[in-house]
């Protein structure tokens, strides 16, 4: 009998698995200790206590099947992270924790059960719940992170200091100008941009500052406004990029190419159907050419700011 | 007195017979030049170069048709301030005929607004295209210029209404989706064996001579990867008199008749005009005719 990709439920063995992976789970989220009972042992131990990104205490809970008292775990938690404050920085050293950043409790799920149902649809504040999704590859269990909120499964909201919003409203409103099916998803410190299930780019927070990559490029800190430009330039090359995946990158076709020659007139179907670019004709437009770069990234910051209070203007086509 | 006569009779039996043999073949008729404004991406500003292009023209002493054929988005008759009682969507259903359509505007030229009540571009079926075709060919057998405001997109529909046309203006940005979008349609017509005479305007420019530079790149691209030459009609500056119209406010012609952004249209129109000339077509070579052959292909 085939064994389906399961997670194990058992509370010791699923925190073995969990453990090692919470960077998986949040980028930036680290285990300072094992074990941390915060309700005289009324309630059971949490799992853990972690730091995040941001250097805020997380209090880290394993749901599992028959665990009735889960709301009132995660609960108890918050109430113990909101009267210790910033004195669990001096009182957990090791954890290096940030002055001033709060705590929250972190419920991590496997499958749904009554009491994790109670908790999402609790929306208590400084609790988050995610639900791991199992499957194997390469005859290894891997899972997947759904974040779940009462109204379904969403994005935690990205947690950003106030020197780095502007900037990640611009890298919002381009991926939002690029096309429709482009999506904006992650975790508390990271997001990452993607069509059609394609990495476009990924985003995160690290040092106080707002970090971003196109796959096959360097990181960047968006610290000047060159960066970003720079940035847009490579994400909109990266889609068009991937927008064309029928072509095989480098292949070229030259105007006296005998098979071109035979397309012709063809039906306006076939003739849409071709019209797909190729990898060498995207590189010829993209690349080359004069202030190619700046320009192009600069049109872009241009129209993302053309659209913002365009509803009550009059398109002009 | 009796010969005379005969040889009359049988000189015009001859020049009948000559007359109705021939005919078909070589009485061509006067055609409106059916110009298209067209463009890969949506928002490049076709409408605004068509309608003012129709005023340009109309001033110029032509009479001129714009054909708002951007069937699901249409919004030509805005541009030019009208509230049109007949749309496309009358003329396609065969209620009303094409010069009835036709709404006479404030700046000079006919329009056939684009119809409200066709939610998509895929609902246009063969019968409908059909009837578009008889209807712009009974447009240019009455007009010097035809005028047609594409959709963007390389939807069939949407490249029917291109393929009618001698001359077709691609609509761009110099930004890199529009530029790809561009280029798209281009090789799309490209592909097929007879295709419009194809120009390029770069449209909201924000360095003058930018424009030049954004059209070299596509052109050489055109050229390598399509076979397809395109020639230059000019480049529009960015201007936030054209982005920030209202709702009531006169084309740019004729709100602001000497601003940078009017001339550099003007200026767009006269290269247009030196690349186009007036037709003379058989009942096999007209819009209508262009416009079957495409559709038969579908």
């Amino acid at each position: 009998m085939m064994r389906g990709p399961v997670l194990p439920q058992a509370r010791e063995t699923l925190w073995s698995l969990v453990a090692p992976r919470l960077e998986t789970i949040e980028r930036g989220l680290v285990l300072v200790a094992e074990g941390l009972d915060c309700s005289d042992g009324t309630l059971g131990s949490a799992e853990g206590l972690a730091r995040d990104a941001a250097g805020a205490p997380v209090v880290l809970l394993l749901a599992v099947e028959g665990d009735a008292l889960l709301p009132a775990r995660a609960l108890g938690a918050v109430d113990f992270l909101q009267r210790v404050g910033d004195a669990l920085a001096a009182a957990v050293p090791e954890g290096a924790f940030q002055a001033g950043a709060a705590g929250r409790v972190l419920v991590i799920a496997t499958a749904a059960t009554n009491a994790l149902e109670s908790l999402v649809r609790r929306d208590a504040p400084g609790v988050q719940v995610c639900c791991l999704e199992p499957f194997r590859l390469a005859q290894a269990e891997r899972f997947a992170v759904r974040w779940l909120v009462p109204t379904g499964v969403a994005a935690p909201a990205l947690v950003l200091p106030e020197a780095v919003q502007s900037t990640w409203s611009a890298v919002e409103r381009l991926c939002g100008r690029i096309d429709e099916s482009v999506r904006v998803d992650g975790d508390r410190y990271r997001r990452r941009v993607t069509w059609n299930g394609h990495v476009l780019a990924e985003c995160w927070l690290a040092d106080g500052g707002l970090h971003g990559a196109v796959p096959d490029t360097d990181a960047r800190g968006f610290a000047l406004p060159s960066d970003m430009r720079q940035f847009a330039d490579q994400l909109l090359r990266r889609y068009a990029r991937v927008a064309g995946l029928a072509a095989v990158r480098g292949e070229t076709q030259s105007a006296g190419d005998e098979a071109a020659r035979s397309e012709r007139g063809v039906g306006l179907r076939a003739a849409a159907a071709a019209a797909r670019l190729t990898g060498a004709e995207i590189e010829a437009l993209t690349s080359g050419g004069v202030g190619g770069d700046a320009a192009t990234a600069d049109d872009v910051v241009r129209i993302v700011a053309a659209q913002e209070g365009a509803s009550t203007r009059v398109r002009s086509d | 007195m009796h010969q005379d006569s005969n040889q009359e009779r049988e000189q015009g039996g001859f020049l009948r017979r000559w007359f109705r043999r021939t005919a078909p073949a070589t009485m061509s008729r006067r055609e409106a030049v059916v110009v298209a404004f067209a463009s890969g991406k949506g928002g490049t500003g076709k409408s605004f170069l068509a309608t003012n292009t129709a005023i340009a023209l109309h001033d110029a002493g032509s009479r001129v048709a714009l054909v708002d054929c951007d069937f699901g988005l249409a919004n030509a008759h805005l541009l030019f301030g009208v509230n049109p009682r007949w749309t496309m969507q009358h003329l396609l259903d065969g209620g009303v005929p094409a010069l009835q359509a036709l709404t006479k505007t404030p700046y000079g030229p006919g329009l056939v607004a684009g119809g409200s009540g066709i939610a998509s571009l895929a609902e246009l079926d063969l019968r409908h295209m059909q009837a578009l075709a008889r209807a712009l060919q009974q447009l240019a057998a009455t007009h010097d210029v035809l005028l047609l405001d594409c959709a963007a997109g390389l939807a069939p529909q949407a490249l029917v209404t291109v393929f009618a046309a001698q001359h077709v203006v691609v609509v761009t940005n110099p930004e890199i989706a529009a530029l790809t979008d561009a280029y798209a349609l281009i090789k799309c017509l490209a592909r097929q064996g007879r295709h419009p005479e194809v120009g390029l305007v770069v449209n909201r420019v924000g360095q003058p001579g930018f424009g030049r530079v954004t059209f070299d790149r596509l052109a050489e691209v055109s050229r390598r990867y399509a076979a397809c030459p395109i020639h230059y009609l000019g480049e529009v500056p960015e201007d936030p008199q054209v982005t920030h119209r209202r709702l009531g406010q006169p084309p740019l012609l004729r709100a602001a008749p000497e601003c940078a952004t009017t001339k550099s249209v003007v200026s767009m129109v006269a290269s247009l005009q030196e690349r186009v000339e007036p037709t003379r077509s058989t009942p096999n070579e007209g819009i209508e005719a262009r416009m079957l052959e495409v559709i038969r292909r579908w």
